[in-house]
């Protein structure tokens, strides 16, 4: 079976002690509220590497499944790609390592070894992020959950034909067997009081969402029909038999208003006005959002203000608005202004207020929980401490509506507070620099780069999908996972120059692709970061071995080298076919007694790594490359054939013998690769055992 | 800079033969940007005569360092633990080899590089000599092109009967150094000069056991 000697975590400790004193970040993870290591899991898609990638994934991005779905991806708007051919589909990527491993086998539960509890109100996206950081830290933790199911906004909110309750679900389940325990159904200040669990455990994290949604007390408000947003998106979720009237008026122009528009849709209404006091470019929902619901034909009415709900009988008939001149005043404070003069009706059998939610505080009524003159929890956003000492508070209960991957970040900082605090007994500001992207790609670096077009995900059609809630966006196949994840250009993790050991001689200069490398005032190579796409081309050549590549370090080649002391080694890239290199893939296994070292780029394999492999014993070593057409690079393939026949010479002189490494250079099928490396390994049984080694290996 | 070319696995692997403790040592400047002696050549020769040994069923220790230059004793100041080794195996130029022969005098010291020419670095992995070291330089008559080192013959007044198409008759698509010659005056508008006979160079400067004192 092929090995993988290397593991997630060697590859982001790698990483983690290689970057942290560089100046600069991928602009991706930068970029990215969480600032998940996008490029790692990336990248072990790209090598087919599924099970490390989704674990890289959850490392940060607590809830895989989910927000690979629902992510707004702010990653993909800094990915350098798009200023070649369009940015690398890294939310596909990670629904993709998610959805690929749905069925294997849970984690163990993380050893308690804190002696501390924490109990946690509300198992949303905060909640469960804080959950899992504190459980990974050896903490007993347990969530308390008003709903029968853990997931808060996007379990009860987010639709179904976004996110599948079961991708929910999945995404908990695999926070619960860290070791977590999880109370549904118990609400605080019903089944719970909050000042017990503030006394019983030695933290408290409060992360309750928003739940409750608000109205707006136009006339009419109040009549039979008036809806509000959360318990729409409730029924439509967990009622398979939810109907709403013919003709529904959605109410605002953020996501859920969205959510809610185009849940009706699939409700059964035949006709759908969105209407919000924004113009068209001030929107605040997702531009993608405004697209889908257009093409679901939904009206968007933009730049109208609710003015009266027209009701006959006690039921809404209609609903009329006012034209919405603006909506924030000149200091960008909201205070819309309207003219009066311009009215719009729409006749409605249901008007649904999607303007905004607000914390369910009753639990907390009357406890030691100090809440401001607005029913806000009185909180500090740099140690994420209430009034209480041992009571923490996180998400938007205390931010404010926002993005998931934004609740996210903010309960990292809660994990993070909450272990310093029980840790040290005193709570401190949890301060997270911003980091520091890269800039962009310059011109010439954009010419050289090879053109891969973006993988797009299937959607069904708009007719169709608008239908049911069946999940309207699908995900990647494997092929597509990995070629996608192939694009990604490894920003900001490339060459660096151990400047004592460089003679300035040019080699990196004039071999790199793409105009990284250059001579400084100093005299010594350095590399514009802009620029380099850690082929690892410079290192396998500098003469003064004085190239270090992030991404490609021989510390790490020569661990998954020296994993192999018999049979054959084989050297190429990491993005070679799944079913020859990708020891998960189900199609087919890679031959048995091969053991594949993968780069980053065949042009990156170093006469040394072929040296080192023959030298453990190995019986052969075999090099593959992806053909020109297919390399990410540029003529990966002839430098890999051009080191391999100077070992191959070398191998000569040694009296080891060339024909100990063979050239194979790409395949069009995995049969062809059986074929080559069982020719190959007869030939290496008719010149018997490594001289090096006395026994062989069949 | 000085070109020089690596020696056989084989030659390097008989020089050493009665030896099982050897230092590698490399040159940081000519022949590391040449390709060829610097800390990979090290490396890579030296792992190469530990499993060549290996095969013959012996063990070789083979120590590896790089310095800067071997043609200073400063820099070979930098060679360390030689009371470890038998023999020295240098991959400097002729110059470099024998500085680390002086630097180690009770250590006898082998050649890793056959020193070839001095020559320019046309691109990755390229060389083309330019340069005899004459001692007379001529260049200033000849279009900036040397007619000692770049014409099979070093002709002083060129070309020979052996031109052909602007190649040389030695072949191997050598380009024939008086054709370039006469091409680059002519692109000057200097081939009137060309007409000039060039008078015989004195040879003698050319000669052995050569040295330079800048000092007074």
């Amino acid at each position: 079976m092929a090995s993988e000697a290397t593991n997630v975590n060697s590859q982001s400790e790698a990483f983690e002690t290689w970057i942290k004193d560089q100046p600069l970040k991928p602009p991706c993870a930068s970029a990215c509220p969480v600032n998940a290591d996008i490029q790692s899991f990336v990248s072990l898609v790209a090598q087919g590497r599924f099970k490390e990638s989704l674990e890289a994934v959850r490392e940060r991005c607590t809830l895989p499944g989910s927000l690979g779905r629902i992510c707004h991806h702010p990653c993909e708007g800094e990915c350098r790609r798009n200023d070649v051919e369009g940015a690398v589909n890294i939310r596909a990527i990670k629904r993709f390592a998610s959805d690929v491993c749905a069925d294997e086998p849970a984690s163990d539960a993380v050893p308690k070894t804190r002696g501390k509890r924490v109990a946690i109100i509300g198992g949303g996206v905060a909640g469960l992020t804080a959950a899992y950081d504190l459980a990974k830290d050896g903490f007993d933790v347990t969530i308390y959950e008003q709903n029968d199911a853990c997931g808060g906004a996007i379990y009860t909110g987010v639709p179904k034909y976004r996110l599948p309750k079961e991708v929910v679900a999945r995404d908990v389940a695999a926070i619960e067997s860290l070791g977590v325990t999880i109370k549904t159904n118990t609400a605080i200040g019903r089944d719970v009081a909050f000042d017990d669990l503030a006394k019983d455990y030695d933290a408290v994290l409060i992360a309750i969402g928003l739940t409750v949604s608000r109205g707006i007390p136009i006339p009419g408000h109040d009549a039979d029909g008036v809806l509000l947003a959360l318990p729409v998106l409730k029924e439509a979720n967990f009622n398979d038999n939810a109907v709403i009237g013919k003709r529904v008026v959605v109410i605002g122009g953020g996501n859920v208003a969205f959510d809610v528009a185009r849940s009706a849709k699939r409700m059964g209404a035949e006709e759908v006005s969105l209407c919000c006091l924004e113009c068209e470019d001030e929107i605040p929902a997702f531009s993608w959002e405004l697209g889908e619901a257009r093409e679901e034909g939904i009206i968007i009415n933009p730049s109208w203000g609710p003015k009266e709900i027209r009701v006959e009988d006690g039921k809404v008939s209609a609903i009329s608005f006012k034209r919405c001149s603006r909506v924030f005043d000149e200091k960008g404070i909201f205070n819309p202004a309207y003219d009066e003069n311009e009215i719009l009706g729409i006749e409605a059998d249901n008007v649904v207020f999607a303007i905004g939610q607000g914390a369910d505080m009753n639990g907390f009524t009357g406890t030691s929980l100090e809440v401001d003159e607005r029913g806000r929890i009185e909180w500090d956003a740099l140690t994420l401490k209430t009034n209480l000492p041992n009571v923490f508070a996180s998400g938007e209960v205390v931010t404010g509506p926002g993005s998931a991957v934004a609740a996210m970040r903010n309960a990292h900082h809660a994990a993070t507070a909450i272990e310093r605090f029980l840790t040290t007994g005193t709570a401190g500001a949890v301060v997270v620099p911003e980091p520091l992207a890269i800039g962009r790609l310059p011109r010439h670096t954009v010419d050289a780069i090879v053109r891969r077009e973006k993988n797009h995900v299937p959607v069904v059609d708009p007719a169709e999908r608008v239908k049911s809630f069946v999940e309207a966006e699908g995900g990647f196949d494997i092929d597509m996972a990995i070629y996608e994840a192939g694009r990604c250009m490894n920003c900001g993790r490339g060459a660096e120059i151990i400047a004592e050991k460089c003679a300035a001689c040019l080699t990196c200069v004039r071999v790199c692709p793409f105009g990284a490398p250059y001579i400084t005032e100093a005299r010594v190579a350095g590399f514009n970061w802009d620029s380099c796409q850690s082929c690892g081309i410079c290192a396998a050549e500098c003469p003064g071995m004085a190239i270090h590549v992030g991404f490609n370090d021989d510390t790490l080649i020569n661990e998954r080298i020296d994993a192999a002391t018999s049979g054959i080694v084989a050297f190429g890239c990491q993005l070679g076919k799944p079913e020859i290199y990708n020891p998960v893939s189900k199609a087919t296994s890679a031959p048995p007694g091969l053991n594949f070292v993968k780069l980053m780029c065949a042009s990156r394999l170093d006469m040394r790594h072929i040296l080192r492999a023959i030298e453990n014993g190995v019986d052969g070593v075999a090099v593959m490359a992806c053909p020109d057409d297919k390399c990410r690079y540029r003529k990966g393939v002839n430098w890999a054939e051009v080191r391999a026949n100077r070992v191959k010479r070398l191998l000569d002189e040694i009296g080891i013998g060339g024909e100990r490494v063979e050239f194979m250079g790409s395949f069009a099928t995995p049969e062809e690769a059986r074929q080559a490396i069982g020719a190959f390994r007869a030939a290496l049984a008719e010149l018997g055992p490594n001289p090096l080694n006395k026994v062989m290996v069949k | 800079m000085i070109v020089a070319e690596p020696k056989s696995l084989d030659e390097i692997e008989a020089m050493v033969d009665g030896y099982d403790r050897v230092l590698m040592v490399g040159c940081g400047t000519c022949v590391e940007v040449c390709l060829t002696g610097g800390e990979r050549s090290v490396n890579l020769t030296a792992t190469a005569l530990r499993l060549a040994r290996k095969v013959d069923g012996r063990d070789i220790e083979v120590g590896e360092q790089t310095v800067i230059r071997q043609c200073d004793f400063e820099y070979l100041d930098e060679v360390k633990d030689t009371d470890k080794y038998q023999a020295i195996v240098s991959l400097a130029c002729g110059v470099g080899i024998q500085g680390i022969a002086r630097k180690f005098p009770d250590l006898p010291v082998f050649p890793g590089v056959n020193t070839t020419f001095m020559g320019f670095n046309e691109e990755y992995g390229y060389y083309t000599e330019m340069c005899k070291g004459c001692g007379e330089c001529i260049l200033h008559l000849t279009g900036g092109v040397c007619p000692v080192a770049r014409c099979a013959k070093s002709l002083l007044n060129g070309p020979c009967g052996g031109t052909n198409n602007g190649k040389c008759e030695i072949g191997n698509d050598k380009d024939c150094g008086w054709v370039l010659i006469y091409n680059k005056m002519e692109q000057l508008g200097t081939l009137d000069k060309f007409m000039e006979i060039n008078m015989p160079k004195n040879y003698g400067k050319a000669g052995n056991i050569r040295s330079m004192d800048l000092r007074k």
